[in-house]
Order: C-alpha cells, then structure tokens, then sequence
C-alpha cells in the first residue's frame, strides 16, 4: 500500500518538476524571440526601415529549403519506464553537412599537394565559407550584414531549437496524463 | 565685371542675393527640429496613437491624421519622410546654379539606394509595383521603372543608367557577371565611392566656408564607409582585394589607413587602425558589443550628428542645406526607434535615440 502511495507521491512531483521545466523552456522561448524583433529593429535603425522588409523575402519557394529538420523516436520516460514519450530531435540538414564533408576532403588532398602555406590558409576559409554560403536567409538582406541582423539570426536559430525542446517537455506530461 | 568678381570670390554679402532666402528658411526649419523635452514627451508614450498626438503638437502637426489605425511603425516612417521631401523640394524649386548641383549631388545618394533596393527586389521575384512605393522620392529618376528588366550589371548600365547622373559612376563595376547578392552589395557600394569623391572634389571646388563645413562631413562619412565595410566583410565571401577596392579615398585614413584596413582580419585589427586616429579612437573606445554599450554605430551617427550642427555655426555656405537634410534624417531615425519599442514593447534601450539640439 505503501508502495503505492510513493508511486503516487513520486508521480506528482514528476508532474510538477516537468510543468516547471517548460515553463522556463516557453519563458526562454519567449526571450529568444523578443531579442530578435529587437535586433530586427536595431538593424531597421541603421540599414533604414525598407531595407529590412518583406521584401527581401523571395517569393519562390522552389530555392529555399530549411536549414533544420526534425525527427521523431519514442523513447521510455526516465523515471518511469513504463511509459513512453516522443523525443523530438533537431538536426541540420543533411546536405549542409555533405558539402562540408566534400570541402574537408578537398582540404586534405590540397594539404598532401602541399606548395604553400598561403593555399592551405584559402582552402581552410573556404570551407567556412562555402557552409555559410548556401542558402543564408542573412544574405537576402544585405551581402555584408551589421552584427545586429548576424546576432538576430542566432536568436532565432536558438529560438527554433528550444520550441523542439518544448515540444519534448510537452510530450513527456502527456505520458504522465495518459 | 565688378559683379562677375563678386560672384567668383563669393563675398558673403553677395550669397545673400541669390540664397539669402533659402537659407532663411532653412534655418527656420531646422529650429523646428525636436528638442529633448519633445522626446521625453515621446518616449513615455504607451502606444503609438500616444506618440501621434505628442507628435501633433511639434512641427510635424497632423501629419499622421488620416492613416487607419492601428498606426505600423513603416508608415510611420514613410509619413516622416514626406514631411522631409516636401521641405527639399521646396528649397530644390526655388535654388540656382551652384547651388542646383550642389542639391542635385545630395539626391544621387538616394537614386543609389534605389537602384539597389529595385535590383535586390528583381532578384526576389518582387514586382515592380510593390517595389516603386518603398524607393526614396528624393532618388527618383525617369528611368528608374526599367531596372527589373537588367540581370547583369552590362545591362543595368545599358539600359538604365547611362543617361542618368549615375553613369560617370558606374566606372570599373561593369562586368558580364550575373547580379547576386554580393555583387549587388559591390556595385552599391562601388557607385557610392565614386559618387562620395565626386561630391568631395565638386565641394572643394566651390571653396569658402561650404568647402571647410562639406569637406569634414564627407571625409568622416568615407571613413566611416571604409570602417563599416571592413567589420561587416569578415564572415562574408568578400575578399581582401575586393574589400579594399570600395573604399572612398576622399577621408582621413587616406592612404595609410585604407592600406591598413585593407590587410585586417578581425575586429581588433581594425580598432588597431583607428588607433592612429585621434577622433575615431575615441569613437572606438565607446563602443561595444556587450548589452548595455553602445554599439559602434551609435557613436558614428552621435558623430555625424555634432558634425552637422557645427555647420549651422557659420553663414552663407551651403553646407546647411546638407546638414538639415541628415539632422532631420537622424530625427526620422529617433521616431521610428522610439515607435518600434513601443511597439514591440521592449522599452529597454528606448533611450538610445541620439538627441540633436
């Protein structure tokens, strides 16, 4: 009886610890976001207001694609085994990561053909840059952005990933209902 | 030939014959440039219906009396604006030579930015109807619908813009290549250089006061271009040698400090640069990028700002007409900062506006 009634304590405080966790993931959500419109804003100040709008947003969908994606496993809750709960899982798109792997290798053949060290020091920027070319919403705005819209950028990317781990806290307190 | 002599020397007695009016009225707008009591008013706005009736009793009036509510910070922005064309194109009808070319060099600053905002559009499959509105009035030119038709930088200058102002400008940024983003930014800022020395030389042509006032305020705005360009490339695909090719040579850091720019590779390299310079260190000192500090931006435009309303210290120049338009500029920017955090509610840094008279 006993037993049951720790189950039940331990379940209670489970609930509670996890509402209190995606309290604070929405609340961080929430603080990512309003970083970013302010720093949208920021940018606004100094490109001037048009040069921040829809405008620069292409129209076609056909070139853009997005830099996440998300997966989806089930997964045993930690405390409670017997139930399970959806993890969510965000990863970056894949052939970002291929044309990294295609610039590495290039990186090394160059360095066995090694002449100078100058070459090495090209191809090692270009495979930042070649990561950071394709597909850059900061590039619609403008090709060399202020630190405002760079830093804007990174809310929102983190934004993005902390709405994944919402989703995650979100599912597990469903577990705990059913 | 006693009047040609005048005129060649430019006496301050004779400015008053042709301009005597026009920088009357000048100066009587740029008293009604709003004070710091009109921006404490404005930023203990709650909404920006609040801002619109404090704004009502400042010179601008009624400006904002038939737009729908709820107001957007953007019309906001564009009302502001007209406000500002209006006064311009006043002083624009009623100006002679030199000073007509004088104005005529301000507004080609404009078209630049025109042409890059309808190119960049293009680029985006935006049409050209959504795009014409956003353009700067004070930039308009009578080819300037035909731009979404280029997609190489040959045709731009083909079709469009060899039979502006612009095309002695255009100079070295012609080639076959396709128009991207970073080409796009080159060319901006291509024309810019070539534009910014021209108006330099033109202003040290004209001699006198408006040569002491003009001079200072474009030599800072080239370097301020140059410092700007630098710290935004790193991280791009701009290369060095690209980089040091749309720097304005009209500026203090001429030849050294350019040079010395042109090699840097990170922010504390170009803080290094500016070592050498007794005005921009200061200005580099005060800057940060930790919350709280003002970026380095802010303490450009708080630069600008001194440097303009010095030039209403001296008369008979035409640097005022110059200053006024940037001053009110600055102005429409503290207006659309303040509305935007009211807006957004974030009221943190709402004192950031820089503050002119």
């Amino acid at each position: 009886m006993s037993e049951d009634l720790d189950k039940l304590d331990n379940l209670a405080v489970l609930r509670l610890e996890l509402m209190d966790e995606l309290i604070a993931a929405k609340k961080d959500l929430e603080n990512f976001l309003r970083e970013g419109y302010f720093l949208l804003g920021k940018s606004r100040y100094i490109m001037g207001v048009n040069a921040v709008s829809m405008l620069q947003v292409p129209i076609e969908d056909d070139n853009i694609s997005s830099g996440f994606y998300t997966t989806v496993s089930k997964e045993p809750l930690s405390e409670m085994p017997s139930l399970t709960n959806h993890l969510f899982n965000i990863h970056i798109r894949e052939d970002r990561e291929e044309s990294k792997d295609k610039v590495v290798e290039e990186k090394e053949v160059s360095l066995r053909k090694r002449k100078s060290e100058s070459k090495l020091d090209d191809s090692e920027k270009e495979e930042v840059e070649v990561v950071k070319k394709e597909n850059n919403p900061l590039n619609w705005f403008n090709a060399l952005p202020p630190q405002s819209l760079r830093k804007a950028q990174e809310y929102f990317k983190k934004a993005i990933i902390k709405s994944v781990e919402c989703a995650t806290i979100q599912s597990k307190l469903n577990a705990l209902n059913g | 030939y006693i009047f040609l002599f005048f005129q060649e020397k430019m006496l301050d007695s004779a400015f008053n014959i042709d301009f005597g009016y026009l920088e009357g009225i000048c100066r009587g707008f740029k008293n009604g440039i709003l004070k710091q009591t009109d921006y404490l008013n404005l930023v203990q706005c709650e909404t920006l219906d609040d801002l619109k009736l404090h704004l009502q009793s400042t010179d601008y009036g009624n400006f904002l009396a038939n737009e729908a509510s709820p107001l957007q910070v953007s019309v906001i922005d564009d009302k502001l604006r007209e406000k500002l064309v209006a006064e311009f194109q006043h002083v624009r009808n009623h100006a002679v030579e030199p000073l007509t070319l004088f104005l005529d060099y301000i507004t080609y600053g404009y078209m630049i930015d025109n042409i890059v905002l309808l190119i960049t559009g293009a680029l985006h499959q935006r049409p050209i109807s959504e795009l014409m509105p956003k353009c700067h009035p004070l930039g308009t030119f009578e080819q300037i619908e035909a731009i979404n038709v280029a997609s190489t930088s040959v045709e731009l200058y083909n079709a469009v813009l060899v039979d502006t102002p612009l095309a002695e400008f255009f100079g070295e940024c012609i080639s076959e290549q396709d128009l991207d983003e970073l080409n796009i930014e080159i060319i901006r800022n291509t024309l810019y250089k070539a534009y910014l020395e021209s108006f330099y030389n033109y202003c040290q042509s004209l001699g006198g006061a408006t040569a002491d006032v003009m001079c200072e305020i474009l030599a800072f705005e080239a370097d301020r271009r140059a410092f700007i360009i630098t710290l935004n490339s790193f991280g791009t695909e701009l290369s060095k040698e690209d980089r040091s090719k749309l720097y304005p040579t009209c500026g203090k850091l001429y030849p050294d400090g350019l040079a010395a720019l042109a090699r840097a590779d990170d922010p504390e390299n170009v803080k290094q640069v500016a070592e050498f310079y007794a005005e921009y260190r200061a200005l580099f000192e005060g800057a940060g990028n930790n919350p709280g500090d003002k970026t380095l931006e802010d303490k450009f435009f708080e630069h600008e700002v001194k440097l303009n309303v010095n030039a209403f210290l001296q008369q008979f120049h035409y640097g005022v007409f110059y200053a006024y338009l940037k001053l009110k500029e600055q102005e429409c920017r503290n207006i659309v900062w303040i509305s935007e955090c009211i807006a957004q509610k974030h009221r943190a840094k709402i004192d950031n506006y820089i503050p002119i008279l």
